[in-house]
């Protein structure tokens, strides 16, 4: 390989990702926005698939598993292309914006219901009993006995969910969401410079998931053990 | 009317039977110890009394709640919560909360279970603290305590509920040797307040000492019961001697 000919200009060129970092900034708030919002309908539907998942139920088990190996099995393109250009086939248009939360809530409802049942799971069985011992119901001894503690088991997982969910968003510019990517692509085409844009996008992706992993690592702190 | 009354209580784990038709009665304010080998179905049936196993077969009486059991018929939760409220529980690896602090694991069940305000909580944790000696270890977590320190909060947090019978299951089995003392002073200060009891254990001196009643049971029946001093003295079956016989030498 010859250095001194490799035209690093083509590779990043400084000026075009100056000008037009602010352009592509504009994507990031439905980045932020999308993230939020699909990430507290996924857990909680994550947690509800669970529980469904555990229950003694055929009716409430059976339906969970196959929603998980669904959404588990199949890859989260194909999952968006299906809501976004294929439901208007049976009559029902969503919105880019609808179906990205659609599509992403059903995928973190998916990964995290794994993570919640296993996290529960390894709650061992005598805290449901102490809690029941004191005549807790079911639900109580969930919401105030179990469900804290597994929360602490399963925040490392469910910070995983966050990071890939955060990243998984530059899928959405392939079903005309204009986040990070997209706006990114924009400006690539028109300059007939990509790769620098896409190294720009990569740099702001890096720096939001370099925060969200320093929020983790707070929270681990505060949590990750039970004393003051 | 006697504080517990079981009839023809039987436990079976898929086909293999446990309990085969109890019948044991508990007047109020009784200490019952409950003694014999291990895998004799003691554990079982006083788990069978709070229902966190639902017996096979049989009927079961604490104060004025009666529940009876016939295979394949489904116990209403409601049902199951009015006969356990009558019970407390005191476990053999305690099972304290670990993410709350001993003054937190003793309100927990009078505020969320009975609804009682924070403020009578609060102090009736704190009597309960003081009760078993651990005022000063309130603001601490399980994890900040000894066995002997956990199991006894272990304890007031069952008396919180001021139950009817106080169930204890090998309450010192999983302690250090010389931190059963503290708990066995514990509970001997409960049995002189007139408060109910069931009591599994291998300590058997103490068994002797704090029981108004021994239950000796073995292959899930009851094989002799009776004053201690007699079951100790003159046990009147072979399997009671031979189980006793060891300790007896001691």
């Amino acid at each position: 390989m010859n250095w001194n000919a490799i035209q690093w200009n083509n590779l990043f060129d400084f000026q075009l990702a100056q000008d037009s970092a602010w352009f592509v900034l504009q994507g990031l708030k439905y980045t932020i926005l999308i993230t939020i919002i699909t990430m507290v309908i996924g857990l909680l539907l994550g947690l509800i698939v669970a529980l469904m998942r555990m229950s003694s139920s055929k009716i409430l088990r059976y339906p969970a598993r196959a929603y998980i190996s669904i959404i588990r099995g199949t890859p989260l393109l194909v999952q968006l292309f299906i809501l976004y250009f294929g439901l208007p086939v049976i009559g029902l248009n969503l919105t880019p914006f609808l179906a990205a939360v659609i599509g992403l809530s059903l995928n973190v409802g998916g990964y995290s219901a794994e993570t919640f049942r296993g996290a529960l799971l390894a709650i061992p069985k005598g805290q449901w009993e102490a809690a029941y011992s004191i005549n807790m119901s079911y639900s109580k001894a969930l919401r105030r006995i179990v469900m804290p503690q597994a929360l602490r088991v399963a925040l490392p997982s469910l910070a995983n969910t966050l990071l890939s969910l955060v990243k998984d968003t530059s899928l959405l510019s392939m079903i005309t969401v204009p986040e990070m990517l997209y706006q990114a692509k924009i400006i690539g085409g028109r300059e007939f410079d990509y790769l620098t844009m896409y190294i720009l996008v990569a740099i702001f992706y890096w720096i939001v998931c370099t925060i969200l992993a320093w929020v983790q690592d707070r929270l681990e702190d505060r949590y990750g053990k039970f004393t003051k | 009317m006697d504080m517990i009354q079981v009839t023809n209580l039987v436990k079976r784990f898929d086909d293999q039977e446990v309990l085969h038709g109890m019948d044991v009665t508990v007047k109020r304010g009784e200490v019952l110890a409950i003694i014999g080998p291990s895998g004799s179905g003691k554990s079982t049936f006083l788990r069978c009394l709070n229902l966190l196993e639902l017996p096979t077969m049989g009927s079961i009486q604490i104060d004025n709640v009666i529940l009876s059991f016939q295979e394949h018929k489904r116990i209403a939760d409601r049902e199951i919560r009015k006969l356990r409220g009558k019970t407390g529980m005191v476990f053999q690896s305690f099972h304290l909360f670990p993410h709350m602090t001993a003054k937190q694991n003793v309100m927990e069940g009078p505020i969320q279970v009975k609804g009682i305000s924070t403020s009578r909580a609060v102090s009736l944790a704190e009597h309960l603290l003081i009760q078993v000696g651990l005022k000063d270890k309130q603001d601490a977590y399980p994890d900040q305590l000894s066995g002997g320190q956990q199991q006894r909060v272990a304890i007031a947090r069952a008396l919180a509920m001021e139950p009817e019978v106080l169930l204890l299951d090998e309450p010192t089995s999983a302690l250090d040797p010389e931190l059963v003392g503290e708990v066995l002073a514990t509970i001997r200060q409960l049995a002189k307040g007139n408060q109910t009891m069931l009591i599994v254990t291998h300590e058997l001196s103490f068994a002797r000492e704090v029981a108004d009643r021994i239950l000796f049971i073995d292959q899930g029946q009851i094989v002799e019961q009776g004053r201690p001093q007699d079951i100790f003295e003159y046990p009147q079956k072979d399997r009671t001697k031979q189980f006793l016989e060891r300790f007896n030498q001691l």
